[in-house]
Formats: C-alpha cells, sequence, structure tokens
C-alpha cells in the first residue's frame, strides 16, 4: 500500500516539473510523451512499456498543436497516467495487454489536463494585476517575482490534479484487474488503436492538398521494410 | 553602450520562460517584460519606469521567435527610441507568430517525432534522444540567432524578420512529412503481423478525419471502439514488444 501510494505521489511530482517544461520555461519538448512516458517509466520501473505508451501517444496527439492562443488537448496527463497505471502492476513484466488496457483509461484525462491548463492561465491574469499595481508603486522586484511564482504555479496546478487523479484511477484500475482476472490477449489491439487514429489524423490533414505521391511511395518503403524484418 | 555576451546570455536565458505567466488578457505580456528588465535598468537611465510601463502590457507570439522582437525592443530602447521600439513590438508579434507556428509547430515538431517514430521500430531507445537533440539543437540555436538578428535589424524589423528561418529547410522538411509518415505507417502495420487489420483501422480513422469530428467525438470514438475490439477484435501483436 504505501509503495503504491509512493509511486502516485513520485508521477505527480513528475507530473508537475514536466508541465512547467511545456507551459513556462523552455519548451524543450520533455514533457512529449515520447520523452516523459519514458521518463516515467525507468522511474516506476517498466522502461519498455513507458516507451511504447509514449510513442502511441506521441503519434495520436500529433495533430494538437498550439497554433495561435488555442490551447490544444496535451498528451502529457494520458501518457503518464497510463505507465503509472502500467507501473503498478505485481509481477516481472507487465503483460502487452496491459497497455492497452492502460491506455484505455489514460486517454480521456487530456480533458482534464486542458481544463487544469486553463485555470492556471486565469490564475496568472490576478498575477498580471498585481504585478502592474508592483509596478505603480515602483517595485520591479516584486514584479519579476509575480512571474516566477506563476511559472512555479503551473507545476503546482498540474502536479496537483495529477496527483488527485491517480488517486482515483489507480485503486479503480486494480479492483477492475483484481475482479476480472486476465483481461484477454486481444486487448494489444487497443494499443495500436491511437497510433493507428494519429496516423489517420496526419495523413488526413498532410495529403489534403498534396503529399499523397510521397506518402504512398513512404507506405510502400515501410511495408517492405516491415515484411522482410518479419522474415524468419 | 555595447549588447554584450553577459547582456545578449541573460536575455536569452529570461526569455524561455516568457510564456511562464501566460494569462488570457494580456498572453505573454508580462514574460515580455520579464526578459526585457534587466536590459531596460541597464539603458534607460532616468526613463527607467516609463520604460516599465511601455513594456508591460499585451504581447503574444511563437515563445520561439519571441527573441527576436526582445533584440530590436533592445536596440530601440538602446538608442532612446521608446515610442517606435512599442510600435515595432506590436507590428512583429503577428507576423512572426504565424512563422514560428508554421515552422515549429506544423513543420518541426512533427517531422522530428515521426522520424523519431520510425527509428524506434530499429532501436527503440534512440527514439527519444535523436527526438530531443534534433528539436532542441534547432530552436535553441535558431532562438540565439534571431536575438542577435533582431538587434542588427532593428530599424528595419520587418524587412530582417521575412528571411529568419530561410526557405530550403522549411520547405524541404514539409517535402519529407508524408513519406515519413507513410513509412511509418507502413512499418507500424506490418509490425503488428496483422498489416491487414491495421490497414482496416487507419481507413476508418482516416474518413473520421477527414469529415472533421470534433476531438471529444474521436475520444469517445477510441474509446467505445477500444472496448469493443479488446473484448472482441482480433490478436494484434505489439510492433515494438520484442
Amino acid at each position: 500500500m504505501t509503495g503504491v501510494v509512493a509511486k502516485v505521489i513520485l508521477s505527480a511530482l513528475v507530473a508537475g516539473i514536466l508541465s512547467i517544461d511545456r507551459n513556462a520555461f523552455g519548451q524543450f519538448q520533455l514533457s512529449r510523451p515520447i520523452v516523459s512516458a519514458l521518463i516515467m517509466g525507468v522511474i516506476l520501473g517498466c522502461p519498455v512499456e513507458g516507451a511504447i505508451v509514449g510513442l502511441i501517444y506521441e503519434v495520436l496527439f500529433l495533430g494538437s498543436l498550439p497554433v495561435g492562443s488555442f490551447i490544444p488537448y496535451h498528451p502529457l496527463f494520458p501518457s503518464l497516467v497510463s505507465v503509472l497505471l502500467i507501473g503498478m502492476y505485481n509481477g516481472p513484466r507487465p503483460p502487452m495487454e496491459l497497455i492497452g488496457l492502460a491506455v484505455l483509461f489514460g486517454a480521456p484525462t487530456a480533458f482534464l489536463d486542458r481544463a487544469v491548463n486553463v485555470q492556471w492561465r486565469r490564475s496568472n491574469e490576478r498575477a498580471f494585476h498585481r504585478a502592474m499595481v508592483y509596478l505603480r508603486l515602483g517595485r520591479t522586484d516584486l514584479v519579476q517575482l509575480q512571474h516566477v511564482l506563476s511559472a512555479l504555479r503551473a507545476g503546482l496546478y498540474h502536479g496537483g490534479s495529477f496527483l488527485l487523479t491517480g488517486a482515483v484511477l489507480v485503486p479503480s484500475f486494480n479492483t477492475l484487474l483484481k475482479s476480472s482476472g486476465n483481461f484477454p490477449e486481444r486487448f494489444a489491439i487497443v494499443a495500436m488503436l491511437p497510433f493507428f487514429m494519429g496516423l489517420a489524423g496526419l495523413a488526413s490533414d498532410r495529403t489534403a492538398r498534396k503529399g499523397w505521391k510521397g506518402f504512398t511511395l513512404g507506405l510502400a518503403l515501410g511495408a517492405c521494410v516491415g515484411i522482410w524484418r518479419a522474415l524468419p | 553602450m555595447n549588447f554584450t555576451f553577459h547582456d545578449r546570455l541573460n536575455l536569452f536565458i529570461r526569455s524561455l520562460s516568457i510564456q511562464g505567466s501566460w494569462n488570457f488578457p494580456r498572453m505573454q505580456g508580462l514574460g515580455f517584460f520579464y526578459s526585457l528588465l534587466p536590459w531596460l535598468g541597464k539603458v534607460s537611465g532616468d526613463g527607467f519606469k516609463e520604460a516599465c510601463h511601455r513594456h508591460l502590457g499585451y504581447f503574444n507570439t511563437n515563445p520561439y521567435m519571441s527573441p527576436y522582437v526582445l533584440g530590436v525592443v533592445s536596440r530601440l530602447e538602446e538608442e532612446g527610441k521608446g515610442e517606435e521600439s512599442v510600435k515595432a513590438r506590436n507590428s512583429l508579434m503577428g507576423p512572426l507568430g504565424a512563422m514560428g507556428d508554421g515552422y515549429y509547430w506544423v513543420t518541426l515538431l512533427p517531422v522530428t517525432v515521426l522520424l523519431s517514430v520510425s527509428l524506434s521500430f530499429f532501436w527503440m531507445a534512440a527514439a527519444p534522444v535523436l527526438f530531443l537533440l534534433l528539436y532542441n539543437t534547432v530552436h535553441l540555436r535558431n532562438r540565439w540567432t534571431y536575438l542577435n538578428r533582431g538587434y542588427q535589424n532593428a530599424h528595419s524589423p520587418l524587412e530582417g524578420a521575412t528571411e529568419l528561418n530561410g526557405k530550403v529547410l522549411p520547405r524541404n522538411m514539409e517535402r519529407m512529412a508524408t513519406p515519413i509518415l507513410g513509412f511509418t505507417l507502413g512499418m507500424g502495420a506490418f509490425g503488428t503481423q496483422t498489416p491487414g487489420t491495421a490497414l482496416l483501422i487507419f481507413s476508418v480513422a482516416f474518413v473520421v478525419f477527414r469529415r472533421q469530428w470534433r476531438t471529444p467525438a474521436i475520444f469517445a470514438l477510441l474509446v467505445i471502439l477500444g472496448t469493443l475490439l479488446g473484448f472482441l477484435g482480433p490478436n494484434m501483436r505489439i510492433p515494438w514488444s520484442g
């Protein structure tokens, strides 16, 4: 029990730190699932599964981009939640169908992630007004402090809400696993569903005007290499 | 007065947090002010308070492109052209935002991700490393260059901004995107060892996306279809499972 709580708290800490990279400092893309899920996987002792979850979500959310002032659905929460759920598995190595089930549980948390992000941005409105007041008083040091605190608050908001999410989802997931016994192996297909949906979204966007030739050529090449690799 | 290496580094590091206090009415306004503040303290002299009031307001552009505006404003403030710096800042936000979104979000990010995902089929551990290396090398190098270019082009900032990302690299990256996308699909589909099912899922999803379903509807489809396929669908291998 203590181990489970420790894992959830640790995950919330990671979520908070990575959300600062995504929102407030640098945009080094450490918060993209291809990186964040792997980090979480390494921390929770399931690096391979973490990397797989990261690749799946990366492709699914690649079309959701912060163009203009649009706040997109970000894969940070879904990827971390999924890896956290996989990390709760008690055994030598989690079965692959568990990835599918964890993805199914984790994907909808993208909505929560976005809602938290909007709340954080709203809270920054108050920080801006305070900064204006401090500037009128000639206290530029306090103006700077408002900015730094806002950046840190991004971590607090996301980390805190991740903690609550984990506190709800982890027991539900564990109860489901215990009550249902082993899930059918077919659940592995669920893991690949978002991957192909993501590719379809990108293809629909990219080939809308041009690019069919390049796409088909790439597909044929990928198929050839795939078949060659599958040969015994 | 010299725009020393230390000044540039200070502006550069502070500009990394330009989105740190993003809010709906003023967007990156406080972040922009935070980045510029040490330089204003150095060059404004008695007019420091007015300079501060000039630059704590509305600002929004692509975060990666913001050092260019900071470079322009730094030079104009240094020359005592305060009002001109505000005009330059306001006129640059929109064009640089559009340019940066097109370059970083629509081109660089998808291309680097797709390249990394393609690589993951051969060497999974290298995929995140390649992604971080490619993406961060480009944007960090560019941010530094933008800052210097902005300072140099302060008197004709819009003309200087048009060639910031060049033409050849973005165009070639744009062209690369669809073949890599196709390659990733081919590798992914055949890696599952049930390519027919994989391509069927892809085709159904393609039709859904073409009809421009809203994101919540797509997620609902994902969960419903996922649950159905999990219990009733065929078995499928995960390509990276070894």
